[in-house]
């Protein structure tokens, strides 16, 4: 690659991760945000008043079964509209910037948003939510904050991959409804965020992965399919009837 | 003067998005171009599809069926090509960011300039007043004129398509932008306007092709001539004195078909403006000429006007039915058969 072509492929990164950013720089994204902290902190709340032994665990299954995928996949509605990830970034590559470099760009702003948020939400609800018992709060904490980040930014590769497929993004609808039926489990769940998040917070293994190979495999997925819908959205898509 | 094709287009079917809830306002079908370098008018409807081709020309969209080719390039799939196209859109899509100064930076690092050519791109057209504010708070001719500013300033430019680039669009003079396009047209860039006008077309197109119904249906010279028949032509005079009497004299006239006019002052018979719709453009100019001197009227200026894209069309439909062979006659019916009367008056 000539040293035009890699300043070429860096700007239009660049340019795609300001984007992404940019479309999240937006109220909704922040409503959204503070509706998810709400329910995890008012579930925390909850589980700790029932009874403070195991209230962590409790906390953190309903958040990573409910409350991760379903923000995720807001925030990604948020970023990407009703649209293809390139038919959004039109805005930048009418001007001649690559399609497929100025989507990877976009789609790892997506990333790294939902997996910080991720991050923040179970963060503060393992700040209320842990009571008697267990590892100390500070080893809690952390665990279940780098637990967070990974699944959010697999769940946010997913989704972002998924939109790719049918007009006006549709096709991100596929691995949400997979994830809630078949996620939890199998060979399903060994490949979705689901299954491979719960083996690390401690709960059943999907055909006993190991908790290392689940770490592997959220940030396998993140990148491949990051990399993946950058990789499908070459050019726009021409109108329909 | 380079006779090289720079636009080429085969078997284009395409259409636009620009209908409620993303619908369809109009399409192109079976299109077929092959330009060089020069400034061509593009006259039709959106339903004629000008959105439609200026969409897929640009290669904001894939066509359908059929081939968009820039030098040799699918615009679409090429980004280097893309760099080198210029493009104001029926609706602007500007990168979004705070500041319109920063869109525009951000669009031109795309085609490889540096973010510093932002301010150059805006004050181009007298713009630098939107650098600081928000982008979204800008007008629609505001954003428009943003969006005219960077693709009169593509660099290298082989081909800029510009939609309605002289309505509703907030810049103070419009002679820079003829200025600009022709510089453009000078260093060898193709530059397509789609527009409903045929004044704005044929103010600055050195060719001017008429849409109709998706299709190309015929072409004219950049002055216009043969849009219409000569008997629709148009004479506007600006009269700075004797008016009425202008006017009563050549309403007089069998070769004026209808005529208007505007006072500009108070006074009835002094300045104006007046109209005349003459069925011989020359025998017209020469009669209202004589009339002048009879009446000793004193005109500043006069010109023929543009015809409007309602005569045009009208113009395109009556050459359409001219061309279609003429259905043979339908076989009369046999008379019907009536029994002779016989000799007392009933019949057999």
């Amino acid at each position: 690659m000539s040293d035009a072509s890699r300043s070429s492929t860096a700007v239009a990164m660049t340019l795609g991760w300001r984007f992404g950013l940019a479309r999240l720089r937006h109220r909704a994204f922040f409503a959204v945000s503070g509706l998810a902290l709400s329910v995890a902190l008012v579930g925390a709340l909850i589980e700790r008043r029932v009874t403070s032994s195991g209230s962590l665990d409790r906390t953190l299954e309903v958040e990573f079964r409910l409350v991760v995928p379903l923000f995720v996949f807001a925030v990604v509605g948020i970023a990407l509209g009703r649209r293809q990830p390139a038919t959004l970034v039109t805005r930048v590559t009418r001007f001649g910037a690559p399609s497929r470099e100025t989507t990877l760009g976009l789609v790892a702003a997506i990333v790294a948003v939902s997996a910080l948020a991720c991050g923040v939400v179970v963060a503060l609800s393992v700040l209320v939510a842990h009571g008697h018992g267990g590892a100390s709060l500070p080893s809690e904490l952390f665990t279940a904050t780098w637990i967070a980040v990974l699944t959010g930014a697999a769940y946010a590769a997913w989704y972002s991959f998924g939109a790719t497929f049918f007009r006006r993004g549709g096709g991100r609808v596929v691995p949400l409804v997979l994830d809630f039926v078949v996620g939890g489990a199998g060979f399903a769940g060994a490949i979705l965020p689901r299954g491979n998040a719960l083996n690390l917070l401690g709960f059943d293994a999907p055909m006993g992965l190991a908790q290392r190979a689940s770490s592997v495999m959220l940030v396998a997925t993140a990148v491949a399919l990051g990399v993946g819908a950058a990789l499908r959205s070459r050019s726009p898509t021409s109108h329909r009837g | 003067m380079s006779d090289r094709v720079v636009l080429e287009v085969e078997g284009l079917y395409a259409q636009d998005s620009a209908g409620p809830g993303g619908s369809s306002r109009g399409r192109v079908q079976g299109v077929r171009l092959a330009l060089p370098a020069g400034v061509y008018g593009f006259i039709g409807t959106p339903e004629d599809g000008t959105l439609a081709l200026c969409e897929v020309l640009t290669g904001i969209v894939r066509p359908s069926r059929g081939t968009v080719r820039v030098r040799g390039h699918e615009p679409y799939r090429s980004s280097p090509i893309r760099a080198r196209m210029g493009a104001m859109l029926p609706v602007p899509m500007l990168p979004p960011a705070s500041t319109t100064e920063r869109s525009v930076a951000q669009a031109v690092a795309a085609r490889g300039e540096p973010a510093s050519a932002a301010k150059e791109v805006l004050a181009s057209l007298g713009l630098e007043a939107l650098a600081r504010r928000r982008l979204k708070s800008l007008s629609f001719g505001e954003a428009r004129a943003v969006e005219l500013a960077l693709a009169l300033s593509t660099p290298r430019a082989v081909l800029v398509v510009l939609h309605e680039p002289f309505l509703d669009v907030a810049v103070d003079h419009l002679a820079t932008v003829h200025e600009r396009i022709r510089a453009l047209r000078e260093d060898g860039a193709c530059i397509v306007v789609t527009t409903s006008s045929a004044v704005d077309a044929r103010s600055v197109a050195e060719f001017i092709i008429v849409m109709h119904a998706g299709a190309l249906v015929r072409d004219a010279p950049g002055d216009g001539t043969g849009l219409v028949p000569a008997s629709h032509a148009d004479l506007v005079l600006t009269v700075r004195s004797g008016l009425r009497r202008l006017a009563e004299r050549v309403s007089r006239m069998n070769v004026v078909a209808s005529l208007s006019w505007q006072s500009a002052d108070e006074e009835d018979d002094g300045a104006g403006s007046l109209r005349l719709r003459v069925t011989d453009l020359e025998r017209g100019a020469a009669n209202v000429l004589a009339a002048v001197g009879m009446v000793d009227a004193e005109i500043d200026a006069w010109s023929t006007s543009a015809p409007s894209l309602v005569d045009v069309r009208a113009e395109t439909r009556r050459l359409h039915q001219a061309r279609r062979p003429a259905r043979p006659a339908p076989p009369s019916p046999a008379p019907p058969r009536v029994a002779p009367p016989v000799a007392d008056g009933r019949r057999a």
